[in-house]
C-alpha cells in the first residue's frame, strides 16, 4: 500500500495546540514479509504540551509501531519525529537513548518492571541513568510512589504486588525524570475493568495537575473520557481524529 | 556506575544458574595455580632458599671444578682435567656444596680460562631461549683478623635490583635492614647471623666490620690473582644480619623438607646454610675491586642465570652446556641435591642427620612446555561454558534488558552490564579454584605432607596471573552474549509475554 494513499486532510491531526511538544512528519515504517507492508504510512502528527491523546484502532493498525517510532525505540524508513525541538534523524542510538532517559516515559501493557528490584528501586532506575543525585532521586521516587498510592508498599517486589499496583509503579517510573511526554502502550490491556478505571483516572490526574503530556495507545474506551483527542488508525494511517471528552 | 552495579547484582542473583560456568573457571584456576607453581619451581620446593641465596636458577662456572658424573664414579679422563688450588682464589663458596671438594680451588681443563668476562658469557647464554636473565656473581676474597686469629671471609656482591624483583632477599634479614637503593656503592654489609655456628666471629648490627682485602695483581697471562701480602684494610658498616634457612626436619617422623618450617609447627628442627660470606651491594664490591687495583670490567668465576620455567631447567642446562662447552653449567637445584646427598651444606648440624637417599636425574626430558597450552585449553573450555550459560541467562532476561533500553540504557551500557556479569562469574570461579588449592595446601601441611603442599604454594604473581586470565577470557568470550543483549530489539521483546 502506498503511503500517499488515503491521507487525512492536511492539519487534521496537527491542529490541536499551538506549541507542539511532539511532532511526526511524514512518518513511514515498512516491513518486508514477502511484500512490503506499511505499518505506519505517512503519518503527520502534532501533540501539544499538556495534551492527552489516545490512539486507537484495530489490531495490526500500526498503533504500537507508531508509538515505538515516537519513542525513538525504532527508526522510520522515512519522515522524522521531533521531540521538544530535537529531530530524531539527527541522533545516533546513543543520542536517542539520552532522549529516552530524559524526555520520554514509557508505560507498557505487561508493566515490565524489573522483578528483582523493589518498587522504589524500579522508580529510581531511570533517575540513576540520568545521573540525578542520590538524595534527590530518592525524594522524588518516594513522592511519586505516594502520588500513585503505593507509599506503604515501596519496598515490595513486583511479584508481591497486584497487576494494578505494578502498573502504578510503572506509571511512577515513567514520570520519574519529569519527561516531556509519556507514551503508554495498552496500559490497561492486562488489567480488569475496575483497575483500568483507576489507571485511567491516574493518567487524567497527572495530566490535569502536573500538565503531563500523554500519548496512550489503547483499545479501551476508559481513556476517552480523559482525552483531548482520539486518533483512529487503520492500515498504518490516521484515518480519523475525534475530539475527546476534554477536547 | 549503575550498570556496573546491575551487572554485579545480576551475577550474584543468577549465581546458582551460573554455578557450572563458575565451577569450570574454578577448575581452570586450580590447573593454572599448579602449572604456574611448577614453572616457578614451587616456592617451598625446588631448592628455593638455595636459589634465593645464590641468586640464580642455573650457575655457570668458569671451568670444570664442578664434579660431573665421571668424577663421581672416578672415571676421570686421563690428562683432561687438573685440580688446582688457585693462587688467585676465586672465592667460590660453592665448593662447599660439593660432596668431595671441600677446599677452595678448581678442577679445570688444562689451559682453560679460570675467570670469565661476564658480558661475553651473558651474550652467549642469552642465545638460549629458556634463559630470562644473566647476572654475574662478583666476589672478592678477604681476611678478618681478630684476637682469636685470622678468618677467611668472602665479600659477595648482591644485585639489589634482582633481589628486589625476584628473590626478595630482604625476607631473610633477621636483624637490622636489607640494602636500600641508596646503599649502592656505600661501605655497608650484611653478615650471617649464625656465623658463630661455624666458628666465625659474630657481628652486631651497627658495628664496624674490619677486613683485609688482598691487592689485585695481574699475571703474564693477563689473569688477575690476589696478593695477600699486600692486603689493604677495609671498614664496612654492618647494617643487617641474615640467615639462610634451607631445610627442616620433622622430629616425630624424621622426614626432611625443603625451605622454612611452617610457622607454629611443633617438633621441628630448622637447618641453616652458614657461610663466611659478607654481602655488600654489587656496586660496592666493584668499587672495592677497583680500589684494590683491579681493572674493570671485573672478571668473574661464576655467572647466575634466571630461567623462564623452572620445570624445564635441566633441559636448559643441557642446552647451555652444549652452547658453552669450556664452562661448567649446573642447576642450583641439582647442585643443592648433590650437596644434600652428602648431608651438606648445612655445616652447623651433623652431616649424617641430613644424609638422604641419592638423587636421580630425570629419566627423560620433555622438551615442550605444555603448561601454557594446558592453561589456555582449560580456560578456553571454561569460557565456552560461561558463554553458553550467559547466552541462556541473557535470553531469559530479554524483557528486562529491553526495559532498561526503553528507559534510556545505551547499547554500550548493556554491553558493560553483561560483561561485568561474565567477569564477576569468572572471578568468583577463579577465586573459588584458588581457595580450593589453598585449602588442599592447608590439609597437606596439617597432615605433615608439606612436600605436596609446596606445589600449591602460590604467590601474588600467581594470583595476578589468575585474575588476568579470568579478566581476559571472560571479557573476550563474554562479548558474544553481551553483544546480543546490546542489539536487542526493544519493542519485539516487550510485546511478548
Amino acid at each position: 500500500m502506498s503511503p500517499a494513499v488515503s491521507r487525512l486532510p492536511e492539519g487534521a491531526a496537527t491542529a490541536a495546540l499551538a506549541e507542539p511538544v511532539l511532532r511526526a512528519v511524514h512518518l513511514n515504517k515498512a516491513f518486508y514479509l514477502g511484500e512490503t507492508i506499511y505499518a505506519v504510512s505517512d503519518v503527520n502528527l502534532a501533540i501539544g504540551q499538556g495534551e492527552f491523546v489516545v490512539v486507537t484502532g484495530p489490531s495490526g493498525s500500526g498503533k504500537s509501531t507508531l508509538l515505538s517510532l515516537l519513542g525513538g525505540l525504532d527508526r522510520p524508513i522515512s519522515g522524522d519525529v521531533i521531540l521538544d525541538g530535537h529531530r530524531y534523524s539527527r541522533f545516533n542510538e546513543n543520542g536517542l537513548a539520552n532522549l529516552r532517559r530524559t524526555k520520554i516515559g514509557f508505560i507498557f501493557q505487561f508493566f515490565n518492571l524489573i522483578h528483582h528490584l523493589s518498587a522504589l528501586e524500579n522508580v529510581l532506575l531511570p533517575m540513576s541513568f540520568a545521573g540525578i543525585p542520590r538524595r534527590q532521586r530518592l525524594e522524588r521516587a518516594e513522592e511519586l510512589l505516594d502520588l500513585v498510592g503505593l507509599g506503604q508498599r515501596r519496598h515490595h517486589l513486583p511479584l508481591q504486588l497486584s497487576g494494578g499496583e505494578q502498573q502504578r509503579v510503572a506509571i511512577a517510573r515513567a514520570l520519574a525524570n519529569q519527561p516531556k511526554v509519556v507514551l503508554a502502550d495498552e496500559p490497561t490491556g492486562n488489567l480488569d475493568s475496575k483497575t483500568s478505571e483507576e489507571v485511567g483516572r491516574l493518567f487524567a490526574r497527572f495530566n490535569r495537575e502536573l500538565g503531563q503530556t500523554f500519548v496512550v495507545v489503547s483499545h479501551a474506551e476508559v481513556f476517552h473520557a480523559h482525552a483531548h483527542r482520539v486518533l483512529h488508525m487503520h492500515d498504518g494511517r490516521i484515518v480519523r481524529v475525534d475530539q475527546g471528552q476534554r477536547g | 556506575m549503575t550498570f556496573l552495579a546491575l551487572g554485579f547484582i545480576n551475577a550474584w542473583r543468577n549465581l546458582n544458574r551460573s554455578a557450572l560456568a563458575a565451577l569450570g573457571m574454578g577448575m581452570a584456576a586450580a590447573v593454572t595455580v599448579v602449572a604456574l607453581s611448577l614453572s616457578a619451581g614451587y616456592p617451598g620446593g625446588a631448592a628455593y632458599e638455595y636459589r634465593r641465596f645464590v641468586g640464580g636458577d642455573v650457575l655457570i662456572y668458569a671451568s670444570g671444578h664442578q664434579v660431573r658424573e665421571t668424577h663421581l664414579t672416578g672415571e676421570k679422563a686421563p690428562g683432561s682435567l687438573v685440580w688446582r688450588v688457585l693462587p688467585r682464589d676465586p672465592g667460590t663458596h660453592l665448593a662447599d656444596f660439593h660432596p668431595e671438594l671441600f677446599t677452595v680451588g678448581t678442577l679445570m681443563p688444562a689451559g682453560s680460562p679460570p675467570l670469565m668476562d661476564p658480558d661475553a658469557i651473558a651474550r652467549r647464554a642469552l642465545a638460549e631461549p629458556a634463559v630470562r636473565a644473566v647476572y654475574p656473581r662478583y666476589s672478592l676474597p678477604a681476611l678478618q683478623e681478630t684476637a682469636a686469629g685470622a678468618f677467611k671471609r668472602e665479600l659477595r656482591g648482591r644485585n639489589l635490583e634482582l633481589d628486589r624483583a625476584v628473590w626478595r632477599f630482604e625476607r631473610r634479614v633477621v636483624a637490622g635492614r636489607y640494602f636500600e637503593p641508596g646503599d649502592a656503592g656505600r661501605p655497608v654489609a650484611l653478615v650471617d647471623a649464625r656465623a658463630a655456628d661455624v666458628g666465625l666471629p659474630a657481628a652486631a648490627v651497627g658495628s664496624t666490620l674490619r677486613l683485609l682485602v688482598p691487592r689485585v695483581r695481574y699475571g703474564p697471562d693477563g689473569q688477575p690473582w690476589f696478593d695477600y701480602a699486600a692486603a689493604e684494610p677495609v671498614e664496612l658498616e654492618v647494617i643487617g644480619l641474615y640467615t639462610v634457612p634451607t631445610r627442616w626436619r620433622n622430629l616425630n617422623t624424621g622426614h626432611i623438607y625443603g625451605g622454612v618450617a611452617p610457622a607454629g609447627t611443633r617438633g621441628v628442627r630448622q637447618y641453616y646454610w652458614v657461610t663466611p660470606q659478607v654481602l655488600v651491594p654489587q656496586e660496592t664490591l666493584l668499587a672495592l675491586f677497583a680500589a684494590a687495583g683491579g681493572r674493570l670490567p671485573m672478571p668473574v668465576a661464576e655467572v647466575a642465570l634466571v630461567v623462564h620455567n623452572l620445570a624445564f631447567v635441566e633441559n636448559a642446562v643441557r642446552r647451555l652446556q652444549r652452547l658453552l662447552p669450556e664452562h661448567s653449567v649446573i642447576s642450583t637445584v641439582r647442585q643443592a641435591r648433590l650437596a644434600n646427598q652428602a648431608g651438606r651444606p648445612e655445616r652447623a648440624e651433623a652431616g649424617a642427620e641430613l644424609f638422604q637417599a641419592g638423587y636421580a636425574g630425570p629419566a627423560f626430558a620433555v622438551e615442550v612446555d605444555f603448561g601454557p597450552a594446558l592453561v589456555g585449553l582449560v580456560f578456553g573450555i571454561a569460557s565456552l561454558m560461561m558463554v553458553a550459560n550467559l547466552l541462556v541467562v541473557v535470553h531469559g532476561r530479554r524483557r528486562e534488558i529491553a526495559v532498561l533500553k526503553a528507559v534510556g540504557a545505551k547499547s554500550r551500557e548493556i554491553l558493560t552490564m553483561v560483561l561485568v556479569e561474565a567477569l564477576t562469574v569468572s572471578l568468583a570461579g577463579v577465586v573459588a579454584g584458588f581457595l580450593l588449592v589453598q585449602w588442599m595446601v592447608a590439609v597437606n601441611i596439617l597432615t605433615s605432607r608439606p612436600d605436596l603442599a609446596a606445589v600449591g604454594l602460590t604467590s601474588a604473581r600467581t594470583l595476578g596471573w589468575l585474575v588476568l586470565l579470568a579478566v581476559g577470557f571472560s571479557l573476550t568470550f563474554g562479548l558474544v552474549p553481551a553483544w546480543r543483549a546490546a542489539r536487542l530489539t526493544v519493542m519485539e521483546a516487550l510485546r511478548t509475554r
